[in-house]
């Protein structure tokens, strides 16, 4: 054993250069794989972290039904009884404002008992000290430095007409409620001084509640029988952010595994030229006596050392990366919300596995198929074998091209599955096929350059039909090419969606907690309020030709009025008599209708649910006659919008969301009536939003994703310019005697070198041509895929990043001719003559 | 006729570890045009050593090799290249096929290197497959043949475009009698027909019979001269 392992450490340090881009290549998948695969539970953390923020640790959110105009109710109103309360907060709102170094500022005012806050982590205050009296205030480290404010510093509020002045008694993390600070000053003070603000008595605006997870359900139903007239929710339900996280896991996950599949190629092309560099002299070694599975394991243990080295390494790096790359991705950093940094016990294990497993996995396959050859061909190393063209090999690999897109065609209804494994089945293709689309080029230049060239071209040009070598080398470089492509085709569809499909439907948008036209029609009545229109939004389930997916469905009181509002939806076939006069009529997507062959007079079923895709209230599917279609692309990405009318919206579904979209004359400004709607309305929890801030928002993501996935694609095309040049390198050392012997018979070196020149050349011009085909069918199937996890709109085959590919390989190409035109100068032709 | 080789003090050490071991040792040899020259002697005695020298493959360490006259390490890379196609053939002890091209391709590659129509040579092609009885192995690869069927391709490679001069390291080492007998009758036969200059190392004295000169070589110099 020990004279096993002394070899195999003999062979690591032998080739220096070759060890070190193996582990190297190890090292960084197993990088990008693990932070790939922690970044998504980071993420989601940190996002459930600042959802949290408003709410801590309550599962119940009771807030005043705002009816009758009062948004207050009494504490001891809320009847509590026969429920088991781990906790309750009862919570003031009032707003106002001030002035720190001649900076007006918004100030949120809140009122509650800040021990029971801190207790539910809404707060989490540095000195410890919360029990305020009188004036005293408690403020963020945020507020404290950006206002330079400290303990014992006092505040002058303006609330309506009247002045009020507090003191700091304690500075709060930037944590829990804090987080929705963002701009403003948000200050924490006894329930009794905000009651005193507005002139009430022991009054509350919202109550939180914790009670066993459990017991939850129950202890929602109960106290809406007991509280009429205040709203009960789940504390989950009653905040829905603007996130696209379907969007964002999917282009991670995608990310992470093309990274995987780049390395896994890389990895497995480099153990086959180790291996069939070692090959020969262990089979001299077998030849003389020594047994196979002695030296089978001298190589597995070898690619295992390669392993832990690599993994090792990776894992350590990738440990320290980690917390970087998440504060990258970190979306609500301007929020204040720390990154919340974990390391998944299960994700190091895959990773380590991955990397320590994968190549020793790939070398025993390998190893396998060797042995199963004849000693003497061993011997007499097959690297140089020519590439046989085998007609089975070519029509199997048209097979399987042509499978891809028979399931392109196929795959109506964006089958997830299907399209992945088109997808795939399109590059092993192009990797079949690769050493056939060689040597038609070779054949092609041949045919075109008839004679008129001198030896050495014609050889340059021969070999690329003949070399297994350059066939292996082109396959890397395009396989790398092919899916970095597809990472930048997604991204750059993504980013085009969001910058111009996106309609400017409202510049101004409210979202409120509930059906409530009196507030809607006082806002929409607002100075500088041109249009308004309330959106009223639920969720229903369909199946379809045995489908499931799920609508966003919106109740319409007039299908005219919500055409002429919204850019983002245009009609494209409507049957007016339908509409006019059914009870059940819908507008679909016309994306949906094509899909599943739906015409106008069809039926579908359309399933009622709550937030949680549960059925609601228990209903059963509603029919519904397909009475016109629509495109609403440029109102979300997935087409699943649709129209019906509001009598059996009302009736039949959840009302989950309410938004007051508003349009506002020329010379109004967005923020200002955003602010002065929030200010009007503090009473009320409103969430007000500007067209801009929400086109930011879902920018800032895509930004993100877009930073993520560069960062992917440099990592990548690293991962791949390693297998690369070493395929390149190997290819040399592969051919030393090839050029030796031309050289004896018949070339010069300055011959040889235009020899290499033209295979570079050509070589370069399979990839620009196979690049663009494979693109182009690339971007064809890949469509499938995007359409099939929701991001429906138009990708296009981006040639800016085609011809960006295409300068890296070319330059990739030029540096490895120009060191391999050094060693052919260099070369030892004796050596390699004389030694078989 | 005058020489077609000629060395001067010719001289190759080699580098083993830290010590120079001489190889060749100031060796002086002259070979007329015409001449079929058979070098023996012991192995490792200098002989393929020496032969790389005369067809320029490899470098002196002092000395000089005068081919037709002209000193061939004088000569650019490119000089050398388009001596060796045309005027040379070398037939290596390891027959030194380029194993992705046909027996066609290999042997028509001085022809393509020295930019001329392959199509003007296909009759001489067709002659040499038809002398060295590869005919109908001619799409075949060098894997694909046995040891002396590839040493056949490397000696109908050396014969393409007509040499002056052929250089062969133990062309029939590796060979059965019956081949090699045929090989010796190809190369007297060439040699008496074309009055190709043929040097030769070999092993066998049945071989070196077929030469008009013999030399013998040990520990690295030439030892006695004899003509035949
Ligand atoms: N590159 C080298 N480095 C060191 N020594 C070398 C090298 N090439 C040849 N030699 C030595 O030079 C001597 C002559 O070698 P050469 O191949 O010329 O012998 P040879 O007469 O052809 O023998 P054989 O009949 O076995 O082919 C040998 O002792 C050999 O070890
Ligand atoms: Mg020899």
């Amino acid at each position: 054993m020990k004279i096993v392992l002394k070899h195999v450490m003999k062979n690591i340090f032998e080739k220096k250069l070759r060890s070190v881009i193996v582990i190297l290549t190890i090292l960084l998948s197993t990088l990008i794989l693990f932070i790939g695969l922690s970044l998504n539970t980071i993420i989601n953390q940190t996002y459930t972290k600042m959802l949290q923020g408003s709410y801590g640790t309550s599962n119940i959110v009771v807030t005043k039904s705002t009816d009758d105009g009062n948004p207050f109710y009494e504490s001891k109103n809320l009847d509590v009884d026969g429920i088991e309360l781990e906790q309750r907060l009862d919570m003031i709102q009032a707003k106002g404002k001030t002035t720190i170094q001649d900076d007006d500022v918004n100030v949120s005012l809140y009122g509650m008992d800040a021990d029971a806050a801190e207790e539910m982590e809404l707060l989490e205050s540095v000195p410890g000290d919360n029990v305020l009296t009188g004036n005293e205030v408690i403020i963020s480290q945020r507020t404290a430095s950006e206002h330079k404010l400290e303990i014992g510093n006092s505040i002058k509020v303006v609330q309506a007409t009247n002045t009020y002045h507090f003191t700091v008694v304690a500075i709060s993390k930037p944590n829990g409620i804090y987080y929705s600070e963002m701009g403003d000053i948000l200050l924490i003070a006894t329930r009794e001084k905000i009651n005193e603000l507005y002139g009430l008595e022991d009054m509350v605006s919202s109550t939180l509640l914790k009670v066993t997870d459990e017991g939850m359900e129950e202890a929602i139903t109960s106290l809406q029988e007991t509280n009429e007239g205040l709203v009960v929710q789940k504390s989950s339900s009653a905040d829905t952010m603007m996130r696209d996280e379907q969007t964002f896991q999917t282009v991670m996950l995608l990310a992470i595994i093309i990274i995987v599949l780049i390395s896994a190629y890389v990895i497995s092309s480099l153990s086959k030229l180790i291996l069939t560099e070692r090959m020969p002299v262990l089979a001299t070694f077998r030849s003389v006596g020594a047994h196979k599975g002695m030296m089978n394991r001298v190589l597995l243990l070898e690619f295992l050392v390669y392993g832990i080295i690599g993994a090792g390494l990776g894992i350590a790096l990738a440990m320290i990366l980690l917390p970087f790359a998440a504060d990258i991705f970190n979306e609500y950093k301007q929020y204040g919300v720390e990154t919340v940094v974990e390391y998944n016990v299960i994700y190091l294990a895959i990773s380590i596995a991955f990397g320590v497993l994968f190549p020793a996995f790939i070398s025993i396959l390998r190893i396998i198929r060797t042995n199963a050859k004849p000693l003497k061909e061993v011997l007499f190393n097959t690297s140089f074998t020519p590439e046989k063209h085998s007609k089975w090999t070519v029509i199997s690999g048209i097979i399987l091209l042509g499978i891809a897109f028979i399931l392109y065609v196929v795959n109506q209804y964006n089958d997830l599955l299907l399209a992945v494994l088109s997808l795939l089945l399109l590059f092993v293709s192009i990797v079949i096929l690769m050493p056939t689309l060689l040597n038609g080029l070779s054949q092609l230049l041949r045919l075109l350059s008839r004679k008129r060239i001198s030896g050495e071209f014609q050889l340059g040009i021969k070999n690329i039909a003949n070399n297994k070598i350059v066939a292996n080398n082109v396959s890397m470089v395009m396989v790398v090419f092919l899916l970095l492509l597809m990472v930048g085709i997604s991204s750059t569809g993504i980013d085009q969606y969001v910058t111009k499909t996106l309609s400017k439907d409202f510049d101004v948008a409210v979202s409120l907690t509930e059906k409530n036209l009196g507030l809607a029609n006082d806002i929409s009545g607002m100075d500088g309020v041109s249009k308004s229109y309330l959106q009223t939004i639920s969720i229903g389930k369909s199946t379809m030709n045995g489908v499931a997916r799920s609508f966003g469905v919106y109740g319409v009181e007039d299908f005219d009025k919500v055409d002429e509002f919204y850019d983002g939806i245009r009609y494209i076939d409507l049957d007016e008599n339908r509409l006019q006069n059914l009870d059940n009529p819908i507008i679909v997507d016309i994306y949906y209708a094509e899909q599943h062959g739906i015409e106008i007079g069809d039926t579908v079923n359309i399933q009622p649910v709550d937030i949680n895709y549960e059925p609601f209230n228990d209903l059963e599917p509603i029919e519904f006659i397909v009475s016109g279609t629509m495109d609403s692309s440029g109102f979300g990405s997935s087409r699943d919008s649709a129209l019906i009318p509001m009598g059996i919206y009302e009736e039949q579904f959840a009302g989950l969301f309410y938004e007051l979209a508003l349009k506002l004359e020329e010379e109004f400004n967005p923020d200002e009536v955003k602010s002065r709607i929030a200010d009007t309305y503090s009473n009320y929890s409103l969430e007000v939003i500007t067209f801009d801030e929400m086109l930011g928002a879902q920018k800032g993501t895509i930004d993100t994703l877009i930073d993520g996935i560069t960062i992917i694609i440099g990592l990548g095309m690293i991962v791949g310019i390693l297998g690369i040049s070493n395929n390149l390198m190997v290819s040399f050392n592969q051919r030393k005697k090839e050029y030796a012997v031309l050289y004896s018979v018949c070339m010069s070196k300055m011959q040889i070198v235009k020899m290499v020149f033209v295979e570079t050349l050509i070589t370069f011009i399979a990839v620009i041509i196979i690049g663009l085909l494979g693109g182009l069918a690339l971007n064809l199937l890949l469509t499938k895929l995007l359409h099939a996890v929701g991001m429906v709109t138009e990708f296009r085959f981006t040639f800016e990043l085609y011809g960006i590919l295409c300068g890296v390989v070319a330059i990739l190409l030029i540096v490895s001719t120009l060191s391999l035109v050094r060693k052919v100068f260099q070369l030892n032709i004796m050596k390699e003559l004389r030694y078989e | 006729m005058g020489n077609i080789i000629q060395t001067e003090k010719l001289c190759k050490n080699f580098k083993v570890g830290s010590n120079e071991v001489a190889v060749l040792k100031d060796i002086e040899i002259h070979i007329e045009s015409g001449d079929f020259v058979s070098i023996m002697g012991p192995s490792g005695s200098g002989k393929s050593t020496l032969l790389y020298l005369l067809g320029g493959i490899d470098e002196p360490s002092s000395g000089q090799v005068y081919i037709q006259g002209k000193d061939i390490n004088r000569m650019k890379d490119k000089e050398k290249s388009i001596l060796r196609r045309r005027t040379l053939g070398f037939v290596f002890q390891f027959y030194n096929l380029v194993q992705n091209l046909t027996v066609e391709e290999n042997i028509m590659l001085p022809v393509t290197m020295d930019k001329k129509k392959t199509a003007d040579f296909q009759e001489q092609l067709d002659e040499i497959l038809e002398i060295v009885g590869l005919s109908e192995r001619r799409k075949y690869t060098p894997r694909e043949l046995s040891g002396g069927q590839q040493q056949r391709v490397a000696i109908a490679r050396a014969l393409i475009l007509s040499p002056a001069l052929i250089l062969a390291d133990e062309p029939i080492g590796n060979l059965d009698s019956k081949t090699g007998t045929e090989i010796m009758e190809l190369f007297h036969r060439i040699n008496q027909e074309k009055g190709i200059t043929i040097v030769q190392v070999t092993h066998s004295e049945e071989a070196a019979a077929y030469g008009n000169r013999l030399i013998r070589m040990k520990d690295g110099e030439v030892v006695e001269p004899i003509l035949v």
